[in-house]
């Protein structure tokens, strides 16, 4: 179960996982990592997210819902001024928290529209990984308040993710640098999104991120840049204002096509009402600079309130797809007096330290650092089990620190005390495997076979220790060991036991299966015997005599290795004896529905 | 005997490759105690075959999908074909196993 990482994005979210040492992010079935952050509700019930719904927008503008981390955590008095930007409405009879009206549905809040993009995500992570993520680490901005990662948290709970920590994105993006692994420092962040701008200056001291202060512009971005340039290709700011919303929307479009061919190669037409209009990158750049001056405005400001000096800044990150244009990359430098980082795509960047700071959190990283984490297990560690077999904890070559748990129960009536034997190999039976220690969990409350919960714990340490705790759920009493599994084991030793475990792998199956089989046989006949014993005068017919006949033929057939006649028996004792046992549950249940104790009841039906 | 997979098996390992960005790992099929039956299959994917692993190679150089089989999960896949199912009731791999004498219901467990 790997952990993943998040970013929950304005416009676009993306979710990446380590894999082998290596932070990757997830693709859709087209190939691309970024997810539109655009949620549509259809009248149906519906719900369409993504680059559809982002596309089809203008078509449904009253039930799609883009920018919606502008509302997060937020009171609708406080965001009248984005309602009316992004053109939502907000259920006026709501003054707590915002809840946007929707053409044909219920209002929705704003965190089950961002559950919606989570669970889209989730499930891209569920296809990949052949099972469910086991947490995630979502990045918020910097800025977020308290309400607002509370609101982040929701979501996440919401589309059934559970959230390890949240992280803030420009610690994000320096973790994907390797920052972290600096032992202290200043770096500066620099994230120019489509629509947003956020410059933060990190400290990092003794392995621990702290934001020293963020500054910037909730509505300044690459958006900004398209609209420049297709002001410049109409012909200036009055003649673009002079079109109308279908016209200037196509040209904004058109001139984004174009902003990507421009850092390429120099030059790029967009198409106009009018015709198509080449523009040259001098001109582009000359029409963006005012956007960019406003963000070194900010940068300033950000160094002024964390009391340091451009020159005082070790790395300066770039974030955001905004950051591809070459003049920002430019810009950038000449205000901190370096060149920034940029060599990993600058939308995937967040997301990536994401996925590195989860999987650091999941305990077996290959990414942490220390030499010691990358060691493995070099042989199986599990259990005896009933009858023998072993159940493996933790399968062989797993890195370490690992840690499993699983939960059993007795085998025997009144059972009182659990034999735990910790052995090492890769066997099915336990007498094959290496006996690494056995320890004895006692005092267990006299209880019906099956009832009692008995947690068992292994726990390799980043040293190799292994700690075996075995705790009995209701009662709380526990015993724990200590062992050293690769003491006195050669590479020799390891080898051989991994051969023995394939050269006997068809006989050990085999002979687990027949173990399997037994204990299945016994604990149907035990029942058996012991409702005969009590119930006996509610046999009808020649119930008796069938079920004595299947229970002698079963218990006869136990002393075989015929595996499949073992199974086959078991079910037939369970199938004759359906009608009698039915018959108790209901009579229980009538006892207990006529105003008996139910605690006496519960005794009568082992339920206690 | 070895290992088989269905084109649509093929086209969705190759799919899923694309999609977790790690083009170059192999995919390994394999089993382990457990499941509702007994055994259970699991597949996953690595970054390379590991040393005396069955390895299997299916459809073009330029699009090649590499299986992998541990020597001891082998000798209860031997012959296996695996398909990619679509379904409305169940969507994922189908294991058809000439070994298995009983599989569950959900197909994800057998018993040799």
């Amino acid at each position: 179960m790997a952990n993943i990482g998040i970013d929950l994005g304005t416009t676009n979210s993306l979710v990446a996982v380590v894999m082998n040492g290596r932070a990757r992010c997830l693709l859709d079935d087209a190939g691309a990592s970024m997810l539109p952050s655009a949620v549509r509700y259809e009248a149906d019930g519906s719900v369409v997210v993504g680059r559809a719904a982002r596309d089809e927008a203008p078509r449904h503008p009253h039930r799609t819902f883009t920018s919606v981390k502008r509302f997060m955590g937020r009171a609708p008095a406080d965001c009248q001024a984005d309602a009316a930007l992004f053109r939502v409405k907000m259920d006026p009879t709501e003054a707590r928290f915002v809840r946007f009206l929707v053409e044909g549905h219920a209002p929705v809040t704003p965190v089950e529209v961002s559950a919606e993009v989570l669970k889209l995500l989730r499930a891209r992570a569920v296809e990949c990984l052949f099972g469910e993520p086991g947490g995630a680490v979502i990045t918020v901005p910097a800025y977020f308040d308290d309400a607002q990662r509370q609101a982040t948290k929701d979501a996440a709970r919401l589309a059934g993710l559970e959230v390890l920590r949240l992280l803030n994105e420009p610690t994000a993006a320096a973790i994907a640098y390797g920052l972290d692994k600096r032992g202290g420092g200043t770096f500066a962040v620099y994230d120019l999104g489509g629509g947003t701008f956020d410059i933060s200056i990190l400290k990092l001291d003794d392995g621990v991120f702290q934001v020293l202060s963020t500054a910037g512009d909730t509505h300044l971005g690459g958006d900004d840049f398209d609209r420049a340039l297709a002001e410049l290709a109409a012909g200036g700011a009055d003649a673009a204002a002079k079109l109308d919303d279908g016209a200037f929307r196509g040209l904004v479009a058109s001139a984004r096509a174009a902003k990507h061919q421009l850092s390429e190669h120099g030059a790029a037409t967009v198409a106009t009402a009018g015709g198509d209009v080449k523009v040259s990158l001098d001109a582009f750049e000359a029409s963006i600079l005012p956007i960019l001056e406003r963000t070194g405005a900010s940068c300033r400001r950000a160094l002024a309130d964390a009391g340091l000096t451009a020159a005082q800044v070790d790395a300066v990150v770039l974030v955001g797809g905004s950051t591809r244009v070459p003049l920002v990359r430019r810009h950038v430098a000449t205000l901190f007096g370096r060149e920034p980082y940029c060599d990993l795509d600058p939308d995937e960047v967040v997301a990536l330290g994401a996925a590195m700071q989860a999987d650091i959190l999941s305990g077996n990283s290959q990414l942490a650092d220390d030499m010691l984490l990358l060691d493995v297990i070099p042989l199986s560690l599990g259990l005896e089990v009933m009858g023998g077999v072993t159940e493996k904890f933790i399968p062989r070559c797993s890195t370490i620190p690992v840690n499993a748990h699983q939960t059993f129960t007795t085998h025997v009536d009144n059972q009182t005390v659990v034999d735990l034997h910790v052995v090492q190999g890769d066997r099915e039976l336990a007498s094959q495997n290496r006996s690494l220690a056995r320890f004895e969990l006692r005092g267990l409350p006299p209880l019906p076979a099956g009832v009692p919960r008995v947690r068992v714990e292994f726990t390799v340490d980043a040293d190799g220790l292994l700690h075996v705790a075995a705790k009995e759920e209701h009662t709380g009493i526990e015993a724990k060991i200590d062992v050293k599994p690769s003491y006195g084991l050669s590479e020799e030793d390891i080898e051989r036991m991994l051969e023995d475990a394939i050269d006997h792998a068809e006989t050990d199956v085999d002979e687990r299966l027949l173990i399997d089989a037994r204990v299945e046989a016994e604990g149907i006949l035990a029942a058996i015997h012991k409702a005969l014993a009590t119930d006996s005068g509610m046999l009808v017919g020649n119930e008796a005599e069938v079920i004595q006949e299947v229970a002698t033929a079963l218990q006869a057939s136990m002393t075989t290795t015929e595996r499949e006649r073992i199974s086959a028996l078991s079910k037939k004792l369970d199938e004759v004896s359906a009608p009698f046992a039915q018959r108790r549950i209901e009579r229980d249940l009538t006892l207990a529905l006529s105003g008996r104790d139910a605690d006496e009841v519960g005794a009568q039906m082992g339920l206690r | 005997m070895a290992v088989e997979l269905t084109e649509r098996a093929i086209s969705r390992i190759r799919e899923l490759a694309m999609k977790r960005q790690t083009p170059d790992h192999v995919f390994r099929l394999g089993i382990r105690g457990g499941g509702c039956s007994g055994l259970s299959y699991y597949v996953d994917f690595a970054p390379a075959a590991a040393e005396k692993d069955k390895v299997f190679n299916f459809g073009p150089d330029d699009g090649k999908v590499t299986v992998v089989v541990d020597r001891k999960s082998y000798l209860f896949l031997n012959g296996i074909v695996v398909d990619w199912k679509t379904e409305l009731m169940k969507t994922g791999f189908e294991f058809i196993n000439p070994l298995a004498k009983t599989s569950c219901s959900c197909g994800e467990s057998f018993t040799v």
